[in-house]
């Protein structure tokens, strides 16, 4: 009796869920990225998916077709995000398949819009996941994910290690759909995401050589690139602005602790007799930046405090002797200045221009000074632009390199 | 609760077993008669149309005593007859000492017989069973008592080199089908009294010797009262290899698992009889049961003894890694490309999504015909003569490597799987444990492709949960992990040193278990001290 109640008990299971859920893999249309854009009509959510052709992706084939692309760009049109993820049904053979997506680009038209109505679906699935890197656009997200990349088969895959990279190097901060939410929904509204672009950077550069060689020079028309530098600002699920390339790098150190990321400037030895200039590369290894808000007498004031490890990676002054410890001191307070002012650059375009808490100090408040932060919560937005704020930077320079100078002095302090 | 459906009830009678008959144990209890001619004729109506039965008539003494001699040609030793039985009888007649009377068997047996092994028996049955285990039967006249005069010797193969468990390091040697070569490799390596070896005979027509051995003082007595009594109820008809024994005594029939392990290396049977096992020697096969057993046991090689701990240790380690490939990998392969894509790295799905592309079959009927492919060639393998052997893997590499690709029929990550988890399942030392994982892993097959993780998940728990509640002769089969010792664990994954083992099991010694002196651990000499 007990082995039969056992094995009813062990049957059981098999009623309950099984088989139905089972995709083989070939009947997957795994989506590598997809992006939305807005477009006018009644059915406004324009949808294109990024996905793999597995005969062509995969690596080493020798069967792969001379010219066959790797990935395949579909679209669809819905009333809503999920609408136009069913629509793509009717054209596609296969079942879509977001689990394996890296990538969600948002199209201008979108960002400047909103994207509140696109957010609800994507926290809601299970099949999108919260660590995919979150991208805006400044053209139609459809141009990007059509886009490929020369070395990478898969252009999505290029994107992912170009955002990885940039966050180790110290670039740009890459942001995933959970940290986007995240902010969203913190307490000042105001998140951000990494701006992608097509930019023809070799027109520029070729241009600019042509002017140095007073010739046109011979060269094939080169595609555009995907190029990952600026920030977008959303505000209220709505795209309010941009940061340059050194707001972007900036930024980094008001919400996350650099592991990478150089400073460059220029530096003059006050000894210096004879005004000898140039610039210095330090390679930060390790970053650190600590917010505290200080509240008295009713008015909030915010103390920044960066500290910094660095070594120099090229160091192109004249006749400056980096294994004198004054002269290295020098070299770090400069540094300092350097990322100090960076710091309060962007501060202060957030307070003046933005008027919108990007850098992250309501968060900072709430934590520290609950009571405080419930009394302007409300008015957050008005009372931030005129806080003040304190910026104080230090950088320890521990490595030198194993060389002295490689640029020989003459006499006279020029460079042979 | 009312059973649901009650079984048919008829008392049939407890059928006979077929030997011996009432009639036979009448006879076998039946005393010798004082005439040898009249016992001839009892021993010739018993051995009739036995064409290896022979008989010796001769006369000897100054009295002109006749006497006969019983035994079975072929499972005697010819030479020991001629030379040490006959001769000595002749010899009588020299000697002016009289073997008349009622003492002559004693006369006989004490003073003129020279051999070592010689009894005094008095019943047909006992002759003939003694005849029958290869020693001489001698009949005196006028009297009714016989001697059992051990003469055994017979063809056996000689101690060769274990095919089953072959080591790089260690003895070479391996038990035999002769249960007293076995017995003495053993005595060889246990040079103590202590090392006991009792005997009981099996099954009513086999005869069969067999020898329970364990070392007295260290091992569980329980344990040897338990194998004792579990042994004494077999009634049987034939004990042909020691798996018969294994199947009579074992605690549960139905387990996938075997709870007894066997052995054909005196060194491995020595090994536990020294930490307080028991050891099963049958006559006629090499391998020899060890009880209690405990899981792990199975996946340890003697040779983890014999290589450097640290070696011992990783190649263990290995073997546990890969006891897991050959129960899970298919069934985990199906369950994640069928249910959970998710979990595959996106580069790996799309190899996976390519190499299936055109496979006109499921995954889960893709994976069911390479492993049962892979079983049947193994089988094939085996059973094959050697040189034949070799074509077969070759035909069956070809197939199943290169042509079933080709020809789309499965995918080739399905191979790269199926042959991987053929390869893990050779990593087992043991092969009868393996043939316990072959079979689970087709469930894991079954409930990975119905129930996804899920199913794996559900069949795991069910298998620990079987493991955890079987015993083998008293010892948790899942020992020492559940219920844990420390101590014990230190012969588990990893194998620690000689010099930190100083105890024995403690589920097998129960009282002695200290084995050797503690601190033990070898270190230069200290230079400094004089």
């Amino acid at each position: 009796m007990r082995k039969r109640a056992l094995m009813m008990l062990f049957l059981v299971p098999f009623l309950q869920t099984g088989c139905w859920d089972t995709r083989e893999v070939d009947r997957l249309a795994s989506v590598l990225a997809f992006g939305i854009d807005r477009i006018p009509g009644n059915e406004p959510i324009l949808l294109t998916v990024q996905i793999a052709t597995p005969d062509t992706a995969k690596g080493g084939n020798k069967d792969v077709k001379a010219g066959g692309k790797a990935f395949t760009v579909m679209s669809s049109k819905g009333k809503t995000f999920s609408d136009a993820i069913h629509n793509l049904g009717s054209r596609s053979m296969r079942k879509v398949f977001f689990s394996h997506s890296k990538l969600i680009v948002l199209g201008k038209d979108l960002a400047e819009t909103g994207i509140g109505e696109i957010i609800d679906d994507l926290k809601r699935d299970r099949e999108f996941r919260r660590i995919d890197w979150i991208l805006t656009t400044d053209m139609t997200a459809k141009e990007i994910l059509e886009h490929g990349f020369s070395m990478e088969q898969i252009p999505s895959k290029g994107l992912d290690q170009i955002l990885q990279e940039s966050k180790e190097s110290g670039l740009i901060l890459p942001v995933n759909c959970n940290d986007f939410f995240v902010r969203l929904n913190g307490d000042s509204h105001v998140s951000f995401t990494p701006l992608v672009q097509l930019v023809d950077i070799d027109k520029q550069m070729t241009s600019q050589l042509e002017e140095v060689a007073g010739r046109p020079l011979e060269s094939e028309v080169k595609p555009k690139t995907l190029t990952v530098a600026k920030t977008v600002i959303y505000k209220n699920q709505q795209m309010i602005g941009e940061l340059n390339e050194n707001e972007s790098k900036a930024l980094m150190w008001l919400v996350d602790s650099p592991k990478g990321g150089f400073i460059t400037y220029t530096f003059a030895p006050e000894a210096s007799t004879n005004g000898e200039k140039g610039k210095i590369s330090l390679d930060i290894s390790d970053g650190k930046t600590i917010i505290t808000p200080q509240i008295s007498d009713n008015s909030i004031s915010i103390s920044i405090v960066c500290n910094a490890k660095a070594s120099i990676i090229e160091a192109e002054t004249v006749g400056i002797d980096i294994l004198n410890p004054m002269i290295v001191a020098q070299l770090e307070a400069k540094a300092a200045e350097t990322l100090k002012l960076q710091l309060e650059q962007i501060i202060d375009k957030a307070q003046k221009e933005l008027k919108s808490d990007c850098v992250g100090f309501a968060e900072h408040l709430h934590t520290q000074y609950p009571v405080a932060w419930k009394r302007v919560k409300n008015n957050w937005e008005d009372i931030f632009p005129t806080i003040e704020y304190h910026v104080s930077c230090e950088v320890r320079i521990l490595n030198t390199g194993m060389i002295n100078n490689t640029l020989p002095t003459n006499e006279a302090g020029g460079i042979n | 609760m009312k059973p649901l459906r009650t079984r048919k009830t008829k008392k049939t009678p407890e059928p006979e077993i077929s030997q011996p008959s009432a009639s036979d144990i009448e006879q076998k209890n039946m005393p010798l008669c004082s005439s040898v001619a009249e016992n001839l004729i009892t021993f010739q109506g018993i051995y009739s149309n036995c064409a290896d039965f022979d008989y010796r008539e001769l006369i000897i003494g100054q009295d002109q005593i006749p006497v006969l001699l019983l035994f079975i040609d072929g499972i005697t030793d010819e030479q020991t007859i001629n030379q040490n039985v006959l001769k000595s009888l002749m010899n009588i007649q020299c000697s002016k000492l009289d073997v008349s009377g009622s003492n002559s068997i004693e006369m006989i047996k004490n003073v003129f017989m020279e051999i070592g092994s010689i009894k005094e028996i008095s019943t047909i049955g006992e002759v003939s069973e003694a005849i029958l285990t290869g020693n001489v039967g001698l009949l005196l006249e006028g009297t009714t008592k016989a001697l059992k005069i051990g003469t055994k010797g017979s063809e056996g193969r000689i101690v060769t080199e274990p095919v089953t468990e072959g080591v790089v390091r260690g003895p070479r040697e391996g038990f035999t089908e002769s249960l007293r070569t076995n017995t003495a490799l053993l005595r060889r390596k246990i040079k103590t009294p202590s090392l006991k070896m009792e005997k009981f005979v099996l099954g009513s027509c086999t005869m069969t010797e067999v020898n329970i051995a364990y070392l007295e003082g260290t091992v569980n007595p329980k344990v040897v009262a338990e194998v004792k009594k579990r042994i004494s109820r077999i009634n049987v008809d034939s004990v042909l290899e020691s798996s018969y024994i294994e199947e009579l005594i074992e605690d549960n029939s139905f387990s996938l698992f075997p709870q007894i392990e066997h052995s054909e290396r005196p060194d491995k049977i020595a090994s536990g009889i020294l930490q307080g096992q028991v050891a099963i020697f049958t006559d006629g096969t090499p391998f020899v049961l060890l009880v209690p057993t405990m899981v792990f046991q199975f996946l340890q090689s003697s040779e983890d003894y014999y290589d450097r701990f640290i070696y011992a240790s990783s190649i263990r380690l290995v073997r546990f890694i890969f006891l897991n490939f050959a129960l899970l990998l298919p069934g985990l392969y199906i369950a994640i490309t069928t249910f959970h894509q998710e979990l595959i790295p996106t580069p790996l799905l799309v190899s996976i999504t390519a190499a299936r592309e055109g496979v006109p079959f499921p995954t889960f009927v893709e994976v069911l015909i390479m492993e049962v492919t892979f079983e049947a060639l193994r089988e094939a393998g085996i059973r094959l003569p050697k040189s034949i052997g070799q074509a077969v893997s070759i035909v069956g590499g070809l197939v199943i490597g290169d042509a079933a690709v080709q020809a789309s029929i499965v995918s080739s990550v399905t191979v790269i799987v199926v042959a991987l988890t053929g390869i893990s399942s050779f990593c087992l030392p043991s092969y009868s444990f393996g043939l316990g994982i072959r079979v689970l892993r087709f469930s894991m097959i079954f409930l990975g492709s119905t129930l996804g993780l899920f199913g794996i998940l559900l069949g795991l728990l069910v298998m620990q949960a079987h493991l955890v509640s079987l015993r083998s002769f008293g010892v948790p089969y899942f020992a020492p992990i559940a219920p844990f010792n420390l101590k014990d664990a230190k012969d588990l994954v990893m194998r620690f040193p000689w010099w930190a083992m100083g105890e024995r099991p403690r589920l097998f010694a129960k009282t002695n278990r200290r084995r050797q002196k503690f601190f033990m651990k070898p270190a230069p000499p200290d230079e400094k001290k004089p």
